[in-house]
């Protein structure tokens, strides 16, 4: 079965769920929303899956650089409200250290420490890191790791194998650009334009 | 909510509380030798691996190859350097096109799948290693990375290791007690097609022995993912049917997590650089194959339906060979237990499981309740029978 039993927490952070459909989706099993062919219960369905699959793939690809041994960072524009929930993800990943993320117009920031997640919001991305470092005091950027990624990545293409309609299937265009993640596949002389022209 | 002072704060007391040794400081070496990391990445091409089998930190994909393969784990060699004369491979010591030598240390490669797990590239390393002049050092190498990962920077993500061909019982354990999963490549069906793929390599005694370790070491030492081996496919110029023999074999009696399947593309320079390269579609049915066996649960006996004359898979899909041969009658989807829903073709394991689900609750009475199901009706219309109605007869589909 794929609808998680707290699937309520997932279907209210759909972009377009409502409080009256929330109050009638409390009302559902999580069996009800599985298997009905009741078209509200179709219609829960499918709002849970598209967030449920945001998260799934938002936690995949976000990339996230270090500010300062203490903080990471990353570019994130969800369609969904699902931003806090991603970034609670990596602050359990990487533990007592600061995670932000976030875009030109909003952020979200958590912390795992000691047992206790801590999170906040902050305006823009931009906004959110210089009032860290402000807070940090010093801050050292380490190197960026894209240059290391690019020749790794680069190093697995295997021409014979060239599959490009899989690749485009597995990383559609409308969530690399959510996590701004096209330069990464700019590698093999290849563009994403060339890929998608190619369809 | 809290306030972002009180995070830096917190940030700032804490460290080395829980991250172990500050990580994020790669050495020099990893920027200014790209070249390292391309040879010595571009050597596990081949071999195919998943951050699958455990629960707790694996199963994401965190990138995708142009052929459309999940990159999940920093897959990398220790070193390229090999004693072994393997015919396909390009690091053996019998290629006679060499590539340059590189090396990895513990330390440079620790620090560099750390990195690269925390900016989330990856979910862990898979390391392997060509054996270099003396397995026994490389082999402590392979082991010496996976203790600094765990023990100086706590790392707690996923650690495939590669065991080496030949690698003594106390390795193995060291290995299991620091992976998430091990490894040992058949790379092929039986001994006989192993000394036509290489000379050095023992296969009962390198290979199966030390899968033996493996087994009998997972009662006292667990390994959450278990282990899994891969064969090169077509190298060897064996059938299908020998090589799923082999891996019911290892299913059964060494209890390996999954097979994976490689098929063969000659490299330049090697033995084997003017064989004819495997289709891709022969690992692909290959891996249908394993997963009626594995997932689906179909005994041997009916998956022995899908293989030809000759004993080899044809280029269609096995389970509607199997169902042409064995479904002798309509199923009907309200009355069928799930041992025959999931042998319909177009009715996969969960869309098997919510069939018997959704029936508790209503009859199912039409096409589209078995679409909103997951089932892919197209390919089972001719073998059900709904509501008394037929799409098709099966003589008629099978014409």
């Amino acid at each position: 079965m794929r609808i998680p039993e707290n699937f309520l927490y997932y279907l209210s952070m759909h972009e377009s769920c409502t409080e009256p459909q929330l109050c009638r989706a409390e009302k559902l099993t999580t069996e009800d929303v599985e298997l009905s062919p009741d078209p509200e219960a179709v219609v829960i369905r499918k709002m849970v899956c598209s967030v449920l699959a945001e998260i799934y793939r938002m936690r995949a690809f976000v990339r996230l650089k270090p500010l300062d041994d203490r903080v990471l960072y990353g570019y994130l524009k969800p369609r969904h409200k699902t931003g806090g929930d991603i970034c609670r993800f990596f602050a359990r990943r990487s533990p007592f250290t600061i995670i932000v993320l976030g875009n030109s117009l909003e952020s979200w920031i958590s912390l795992c420490a000691g047992g206790r997640m801590l999170q906040g919001n902050s305006g823009s991305l931009e906004h959110a890191l210089e009032e860290i470092s402000c807070l940090l005091g010093r801050v050292e950027k380490d190197r960026d790791l894209e240059e290391v990624w690019k020749v790794y990545y680069s190093s697995q293409y295997s021409p014979e194998r060239r599959n490009i309609k899989a690749f485009h299937r597995r990383m559609p265009r409308d969530v690399l650009n959510r996590v701004d993640l096209e330069r990464e596949q700019n590698v093999n002389g290849l563009t994403l334009s060339d890929f998608f022209d190619s369809d | 909510m809290v306030t972002l002072e009180k995070m830096a704060h917190l940030a700032s007391g804490s460290c080395f509380d829980s991250l172990g040794q500050s990580t994020t400081n790669l050495p020099d070496s990893i920027y200014l030798n790209k070249e390292k990391l391309s040879a010595l990445g571009a050597g596990t091409r081949y071999d195919i691996c998943t951050s699958s089998g455990c629960s707790e930190v694996a199963g994401v994909c965190h990138s995708f190859t142009h052929d459309g393969r999940c990159i999940s784990l920093f897959k990398t060699l220790y070193t390229n350097q090999c004693s072994h004369q393997c015919n396909y491979c390009t690091n053996a010591s019998n290629c006679c096109k060499k590539a340059k030598v590189f090396s990895y240390s513990p330390d440079e490669l620790a620090r560099l799948t750390v990195s690269l797990y925390r900016s989330n590239y990856i979910e862990g390393l898979f390391l392997s290693s060509g054996a270099g002049r003396d397995e026994d050092v490389i082999m402590e190498k392979l082991i010496e990375t996976a203790r600094l990962l765990r023990n100086k920077f706590l790392f707690k993500g996923y650690i495939h290791l590669k065991i080496l061909p030949g690698a003594s019982f106390s390795h193995i354990r060291e290995a299991m007690e620091l992976s998430t999963r091990v490894s040992i490549n058949l790379e092929a069906p039986s001994a006989s097609h192993m000394s036509d793929l290489s000379s050095t390599k023992d296969y009962d005694n390198d290979i199966l022995q030390r899968q033996r370790y493996v087994k009998d070491l997972m009662g006292s030492v667990g390994l959450p993912a278990g282990q899994t081996t891969q064969l090169v496919v077509g190298a060897g110029d064996e059938s299908d049917r020998e090589i799923f023999k082999r891996i019911l074999y290892e299913y059964r009696e060494l209890e390996i997590k999954r097979a994976y399947y490689s098929a063969f593309s000659p490299q330049g320079g090697t033995a084997f650089a003017s064989k004819e390269p495997q289709p891709l579609w022969r690992e692909h049915r290959l891996y249908q194959m394993d997963w009626l066996y594995r997932v689906y649960h179909f005994h041997p006996e009916e998956i022995e339906h899908a293989f030809d004359e000759a004993g080899n898979l044809p280029d269609s899909d096995p389970k509607a060979a199997i169902a042409r041969e064995l479904i002798n009658g309509p199923v009907d989807p309200n009355a069928a237990d799930y041992r025959d829903l999931v042998r319909v073709p177009g009715i996969g394991p969960i869309s098997a499981h919510r069939i018997v689900a959704f029936r508790m609750r209503q009859k199912i009475t039409r096409k589209n309740e078995l679409a909103s199901l997951g089932v892919i009706v197209k390919r089972a219309a001719p073998y059900l029978k709904i509501n008394g109605w037929r799409d098709t007869t099966l003589d008629r589909w099978s014409a």
